[in-house]
């Protein structure tokens, strides 16, 4: 290419790189700021001259980040993306969106950082808008619902005067129907807030044998259709993990609630938890499994498992009362805290849950609410 | 004030008049005294004219606002009051007001939507029983 032809190419690229709306700034290996386009001084406040042989990113704004940040993009060469709170010239602060890309040369070598950068604060106030809206009206709804409960409950247990047995179904009905609805409301609210502002886990070390020996406790005084033991096969010496006890709980929670509802109307129904350290997909993880003896999945049903409100024939059939969320929070928290979850099943003859967690501990995550 | 039968009073806080008055019968039922308010402003005036309240049952969200967590605050820097057990049923979902509650010295946390409100008088109940023994 002649020499002028290449002048030609590089002004258009520059041309179109200084206008660009989004806000380009290239560093060098160091993170060094070398170049910054025009974009920079509308969502900072500064100018592209203020900016040069500044540092592009601080520990100070991304905390945590920090070195994740560095080791993607200079370690592995990989594009590194994350949120992170930037303060402007006259100091406010701004939630800004980055994607750094590292640029090499063709033996591979680290030439240059390229960070792209947008201001989401709107896209984040939004987001929090609705959330917001969804955690009023999710309490609206559970309102009225208690109060069908409530009075339903009191009818049934003969508070204000005998029910004959036909009175006493129908009361039982409508007091199944408002408690199923008054699950929904709140896995709805869930989902809302997984989906929307993604959800906070806040990892703190626990002893895992003995917070599942609780749950397992616990969850014998909710509502239940059905009394199956639940046993506890727990390792030898007690485990002790950086974990989010409150989506911890959630999850099990969830797990042996199937495993009741779906298990055999049989005297030899069981469900067995399981803890165990494995590798799983190459990473050393703590693995957590449910097994119920129950109706188990139908094979052509197994691949929509996870799915929103699905519910296979058999589950529907056996019991009413499923939302058809469970699993799909489980899955969104259980990948959101670093693990995996899957399962194996056989219709007829039952179901094994299992869901990971990272030896390393779950990851931490900046959400905006904690799950209902 | 305690019952010339010996009755045990529990304070209900419940800005819905419905449940308030289930949560009225349910206590009644099993053998208790119960005074009502609407407002935790209420309920003070109530806790200033009566000579003795047992327990007191608190509702977290009250007319669209959250006072809850002001009231216990208050209640357990008054002399008066601050030996008064406090249960909070509330529809305020989450591990984060449970915490600031018992951070602040109530007794018990319950979410309704978990629990029957047999469920929650018979705790109120043994509690009480278990107090009185100690």
């Amino acid at each position: 290419m002649s020499l002028v032809k290449s002048v030609e190419e590089l002004s258009k690229f520059k041309l179109a790189v200084d206008a660009a709306y989004d806000c380009v700034v290239i560093t060098d290996p160091d993170g060094m700021i070398l170049y910054a386009n025009s974009a920079i001084k509308r969502i900072t406040g500064f100018t592209p001259q203020a900016t040069l042989g500044k540092k592009a990113w601080t520990k100070e704004l991304w905390g945590g980040l920090y070195e994740k940040l560095w080791k993607t993009i200079k370690h592995d060469k990989k594009v590194f993306s994350g949120e992170v709170k930037n303060k402007r010239k006259d100091g406010t602060l701004y939630n800004a969106f980055h994607t750094i890309t590292p640029i090499l040369n063709e033996k591979g070598n680290l030439q240059f950082f390229m960070d792209v950068q947008r201001d989401i604060t709107r896209e984040k106030e939004v987001d929090r808008a609705k959330t917001e809206f969804i955690s009023l009206v999710s309490h609206q709804l559970q309102t009225p619902l208690t109060a069908i409960n409530w009075y339903a409950e009191m009818l049934l247990s003969g508070d204000v005067g005998r029910v004959t047995e036909d009175q006493s179904s129908y009361l039982a009905e409508v007091y199944k129907e408002s408690k199923r609805m008054s699950r929904l409301v709140s896995d709805l609210l869930n989902v809302s807030r997984l989906e929307i502002g993604g959800v906070l886990i806040e990892p703190i070390p626990a002893k895992i044998n003995l917070l599942i020996a609780d749950i397992i406790k616990e969850s014998k005084f909710v509502e239940k259709e059905k009394e199956v033991p639940v046993l506890f096969a727990k390792p030898k010496e007690e485990i002790e993990l950086a974990i989010d006890a409150d989506l911890f709980r959630q999850v099990l929670r969830n797990l042996i609630s199937n495993a009741t509802r779906y298990c055999s109307e049989q005297a030899d129904a069981e469900i067995k938890v399981r803890l165990e350290k494995q590798a799983v997909g190459g990473i050393d993880s703590l693995v957590i499994s449910v097994m119920d003896n129950g109706i188990g999945i139908p094979k052509e049903e197994q691949h929509r498992i996870f799915e929103k409100f699905f519910r296979a024939g058999n589950a529907e059939k056996a019991s009413a009362g499923g939302t058809g969320l469970g699993l799909y929070i489980c899955k969104m928290v259980v990948e959101n805290w670093g693990g995996k979850i899957w399962f194996e099943s056989e219709e007829g003859k039952g179901a094994t849950f299992y869901a990971t967690i990272p030896l390393t501990g779950m990851v931490s995550k900046k959400g905006e609410k904690k799950l209902a | 004030m305690k019952n010339s039968d010996g009755k045990k009073v529990i304070l209900v806080i419940e800005d819905e008049v419905p449940l308030l008055e289930a949560i009225k019968r349910k206590l009644e039922l099993v053998g208790f005294d119960v005074l009502t308010a609407t407002t935790t402003d209420q309920a003070l005036s109530c806790l200033q004219d009566v000579k003795k309240v047992n327990l007191i049952w608190l509702d977290h969200y009250l007319f669209g606002k959250e006072p809850g967590l002001l009231f216990v605050a208050e209640l357990k820097n008054n002399p008066k009051w601050k030996l008064i057990p406090i249960f909070v049923i509330s529809n305020a979902s989450g591990a984060e007001k449970k915490q600031a509650y018992l951070s602040l010295g109530a007794d018990k946390y319950y979410a309704k939507v978990d629990y029957r409100l047999e469920q929650i008088v018979n705790d109120i109940h043994r509690f009480l029983a278990e107090k009185r023994k100690t």
